[in-house]
């Protein structure tokens, strides 16, 4: 704490204190000598009183001289600083730069007002207290640094209007970015007053990254004030994600959506809902669509609970949707959107190299098994996938476009018919699975489908099987999508399969090895042509069924099959169906193959049409946009061989950045995050402009002393006037 | 303390005249003068002399024979018998030559016991003097004659203060002198041991004499009327003490006050007349308080 005044040329007065003092000396007189019958009454008389007098005119002495101190401390008119760091420069104009915290926790509702709203209203009356000549620039913040007025100005109406218009992001809290430019701003300023102003819900996100030595242009000198808006025990529950993998006619699929539960306390019967509505039957700002399912569920404080909820499509095709708990105060986490496929079951088209006279001894067996382990008579359970087995002759005559995904087992014939017809399954996004054996001749393989195979294929290697000698699975990447569910070990172990026969193979640069045999050997390689919208090409370098491994034999092989479909199935949809985008997202669209349209318009969830260019180079073909800044369904349209085609998005917040948690940084941490910076918290919003007038002008005191001088002066009155007793 | 009325004979104007014997005849006479009954009426059948009735004498005492001659009332007046013998015992102590204005204690002191004395002897009283400060200094045993009248007055005419107090000593020591019942007046400003001087003074009564106490206090000793801070000096030890009269004013008169009242309260419980006496009190209004106690002796 510390003392300035603000007329301190009045100070010159201050001997005036003196005069007490002076005038006690000056009138002491040497006292005459007299002689008197007895002192000894004299003597008694004096013992108490003397002593009780000379106190008290000691204390008469002190109190005139510190009635005369504040009165010369009131004409200088004392001001009280608790923070001596905030103190400005007497008669300077400030520099001010004001942050607002716009991301989505701060439409968070109390009282009927969001916080973003309180937050503006606040930086209203921060730009009111201005003094003439102070200066001011204004910034949202949330991941990005959005300028409202992006340069120090004076001028209050510009700082108004611009403060006015303002908006609520859907974006997460990222302050280390807006702090650092107001520091590069306030840089700038020759003001010797200058402060940081930030008004936020503390949200314990968005303080990543920051401390004294992140921010490149931090200035102790600068003083850094927080408005804090957050009210303790908030409650709030956000739809973190919903599982909607792509769905297949045929099975009840499950949409499973993650709830979390932000809040301090448990909450028990939590109302959820799920809206689906068919892709061709959506319109935008209308896209809750028909409620399919609800349901109550309960939720642990702190912890994410899964609410699953079964639905069948009645059709195939693309289904727009929504999952949506009971709103509560922050609303925008409410919901999750998202976009799904229903299709057909998935057409796998098996070309059987070695058909054998009974279907067990064929190349194909353990395929077919595989890919329809529920055809049985006893299962009721029907299979997502259709299986059709054709020899390499039959191939001609099959309609391509009907499959997903064609494996060729071990076939040996490499026609024309062949190659062209896998070149441009490929292209127009299918995937196709080379498995090898004893009929494939490696040339010919290499110049038939080098284009395609992912590997340039050597020679035949083979283990002597009675010695005992082969080969198992070394490498696996856990990453790829078909391998994950082999990561926690639930669905078998790979390694334990034993190869005996395989080509060796020469992968090529833009190919990918999944899994590979003990040695460095590529057992799996995935590879894609370099064509925008095309399918994706497995080629397993040993046999799938038991002549050259016991692969087929092991309950891996089933899961590994099936994953391997799925995934390449998916690659026929251009998109991964279950993908949703994240608001602050920059959007990459593929169109996929053919000609592009000129433009395509994209419809924002509010309605807002707006125009873009589609691009083509070599690795994408498609449109590029963004950052989408809201959550919810954006339409995509354009014409293509002369129909309209309709796209759809999902869009929605970043709910695992954990803006949703509304627990606030602590005081204390905060502190620690500026250790060289002034800084202080200012939390009652009543007296703000209060708090922050005294913290950078201090308090003026002369009302206290006022009260003290009338105190003292009664004081003196009393001791220097006592009633006589009668 | 009764305050003197006015036309009441004032010390200072006592003061002015030249001898003691005039000072103690102006005091008394003025005193009879104002008095509307004889103080002389004696007890004796010996016819003294007549003196012009004045109101409020006791018209059985007037002379029938001589009104019938002069067409004048006239009392008879008779020598009186007294076997009463005085003691005045004048305080002659350092304290006592203390004086705020005009006169010392000593001074009033002196001129009351001329005036007493004077009083006495015209009354046929015997009368003796004893002037003392640790002790007793001077020793004048009583007698009726009136050349006894001069010896007093020429002791008290030359008194000066001189040392400290010694009340108590004094007293006991003139108990040695006082073997038959009379009348003791003690003159003093009682600045001592408060407890002995009154246990001295009850020795007194319980020997069967009267007393008669005249406390002679200054009225500077009374108000304390000093303005400024001031040395005090002790008349007696010397001792000096830093005075602040404004402030310890209060203090100090009621501590005197309640030293007067002990005794006062004392003297009362013993039968003893107490007289506190301002110096500027007149004196013959001292005599009064004398002559109140003489009738009892009667």
């Amino acid at each position: 704490m510390n003392i300035s005044f603000l007329s301190p040329s009045f100070l010159w007065g201050l001997p005036v204190v003196s005069i007490p003092i002076l005038i006690h000396l000056l009138s002491r007189r040497n006292p005459i000598t007299s002689q008197f019958s007895s002192v000894r009454f004299i003597q008694l008389a004096s013992t108490t009183v003397v002593r009780k007098f000379k106190l008290k005119q000691l204390i008469l002495l002190i109190l005139r001289s510190l009635i005369l101190l504040l009165l010369t401390l009131l004409f200088a008119r004392p001001v009280v600083r608790r923070m001596p760091l905030f103190a400005q420069a007497e008669g300077v104009s400030r520099s001010s730069v004001i942050l607002i915290d716009n991301s989505y926790s701060m439409g968070y509702v109390e009282e009927g007002e969001s916080r973003f709203a309180l937050a503006r209203k606040v930086a209203g009356r921060i730009l009111k207290m201005a003094k003439r000549g102070d200066r001011a620039a204004i910034f949202l913040i949330s991941d990005e640094v959005k300028p409202l007025v992006s340069y120090l100005t004076d001028d209050r109406q510009i700082l108004r209007e611009r403060l006015e218009e303002g908006t609520l992001s859907f974006r997460p809290t990222n302050l280390l970015p807006g702090i650092s430019q107001a520091y590069k701003i306030l840089q700038e300023s020759a003001s010797p007053n200058r402060e940081i102003i930030l008004i936020t819900d503390l949200g314990i996100n968005g303080w990543q990254g920051i401390d004294g030595k992140s921010i490149k242009e931090f200035d102790p000198e600068v003083k850094f004030i927080i408005v804090d808006l957050n009210r303790e025990s908030l409650s709030n529950v956000a739809v973190s994600e919903v599982d909607c993998r792509r769905l297949t006619m045929g099975e009840t699929s499950e949409i499973s959506a993650k709830i979390r539960n932000y809040s301090k306390g448990d909450i028990s019967r939590l109302f959820v809902s799920v809206f689906i509505k068919p892709q061709d039957s959506f319109q935008i700002g209308k896209e809750s669509g028909d409620k399919t399912d609800q349901g109550f569920m309960d939720l642990k404080a702190g912890r994410e609970t899964i609410k699953d909820f079964f639905y069948d499509f009645p059709r195939e095709g693309t289904y727009l949707g929504k999952v949506e708990v009971q709103e509560d105060s922050l609303p925008c986490d409410d919901r999750f959107y998202f976009k799904t496929e229903a299709s057909e079951k998935i057409k796998v088209l098996l070309i059987d190299g070695h058909p054998g006279i009974s279907s067990f001894s064929s190349e194909t067996f353990y395929l077919t098994l595989s890919l329809s382990p529920t055809t049985s008579e006893v299962s009721t359970i029907q299979s997502p996938l259709s299986v059709k087995v054709v020899t390499a002759d039959e191939f001609s005559q099959e309609k391509l476009d009907d499959f997903s995904v064609i494996f060729l087992a071990n076939v040996g014939q490499v026609t024309s018919s062949l190659r062209d017809g896998l070149t441009s399954f490929v292209r127009e996004g299918g995937g196709v699975v080379f498995s090898l054996g004893d009929n494939v001749n490696a040339q010919e393989y290499n110049l038939g489908f080098g284009n395609l195979l992912p590997a340039e294929l050597r020679e035949v290697k083979e283990i002597s099987k009675g010695e005992k000698e082969f080969r198992t699975i070394g490498f696996q990447d856990f990453t790829h999508p078909i391998l994950k569910v082999f990561a926690a070990g639930k669905e078998g172990d790979l390694s334990r399969a034993s190869f005996y026969q395989y080509f060796t193979t020469q992968v090529k640069p833009s190919a990918k090895v999944i899994l590979g045999l003990a040695g460095d050997i590529p057992l799996l390689v995935e590879g894609e042509l370099a064509y925008p919208g095309a399918g994706k090409v497995f080629l397993f370098t040993s046999t799938l069924d038991r002549d050259w491994n016991n692969l087929p034999a092991k309950p891996v092989f089933l899961p590994l099959i099936q994953q391997m479909v799925r995934y390449l199935a998916v690659s026929t949809l251009r998109e991964e169906p279950g993908r949703t985008f994240l608001v602050g997202e920059e959007i990459s669209y593929e169109l996929g193959a053919g000609e592009l349209p000129p433009s395509v318009e994209i419809i924002d969830p509010k309605g807002k049409k707006f125009s873009v260019i589609p691009v083509q180079n070599r690795d994408f073909s498609g449109i590029e946009f963004g950052p989408v800044e809201m959550p919810g369904i954006y339409q995509l349209s354009y014409i293509r061989d002369r129909k309209w085609n309709n796209k759809y998005l999902a869009v929605n917040l970043d709910i695992e950045s954990d803006e949703s948690n509304l627990d606030k940084m602590g005081t204390k941490e905060i502190r620690k995050l500026f250790l060289a910076a002034p800084i202080k918290i200012i939390d009652d919003l009543a007296n703000m402009e209060k708090d922050i007038l005294q913290l950078l002008y201090g308090k003026e005191i002369s009302k206290n002393l006022t009260f003290l001088l009338v105190g003292f002066l009664f004081l003196e009155v009393f001791l220097a006037n006592p009633r006589r007793k009668r | 303390m009764q305050e003197p009325k006015k036309g009441y004979i004032d010390p200072l104007i006592v003061a002015k005249l030249s001898t003691m014997l005039l000072r103690a005849r102006f005091v008394v006479e003025g005193f009879i003068a104002g008095l509307h009954q004889s103080p002389y009426r004696g007890f004796s059948l010996e016819f003294a002399q007549h003196r012009e009735y004045s109101p409020g004498d006791e018209t059985r005492h007037v002379d029938w024979k001589v009104y019938g001659r002069k067409d004048k009332y006239f009392v008879k007046q008779y020598q009186e018998e007294t076997n009463l013998k005085g003691y005045i015992l004048l305080d002659r102590s350092a304290s006592m030559g203390y004086m705020s204005k005009g006169i010392t204690k000593l001074q009033y002191g002196s001129y009351l016991a001329a005036s007493l004395a004077y009083l006495m002897l015209r009354q046929q009283d015997s009368v003796g003097l004893a002037t003392f400060d640790e002790k007793i200094k001077k020793y004048i045993p009583p007698r009726q004659s009136k050349g006894h009248l001069s010896l007093i007055l020429e002791e008290l005419e030359k008194l000066v203060s001189s040392s400290l107090t010694g009340i108590n000593r004094s007293l006991r020591e003139l108990g040695q002198y006082t073997k038959r019942r009379g009348l003791i007046i003690l003159i003093s400003d009682l600045l001592d041991e408060q407890e002995k001087v009154l246990n001295a003074l009850k020795y007194f009564r319980f020997k069967k004499h009267e007393v008669i106490v005249f406390h002679l206090l200054d009225p500077a000793e009374l108000e304390l009327p000093f303005a400024d801070v001031l040395w005090l000096e002790d008349m007696e030890n010397g001792k000096r003490v830093l005075t602040h009269p404004e402030i310890i004013r209060e203090k100090y008169k009621n501590i005197l006050e309640e030293f007067v009242e002990t005794y006062k309260l004392n003297c009362l419980r013993s039968d003893i007349d107490y007289c506190l006496i301002n110096t500027k009190t007149p004196l013959d209004f001292a005599l009064g308080a004398y002559l109140a106690r003489r009738k009892m002796l009667r």
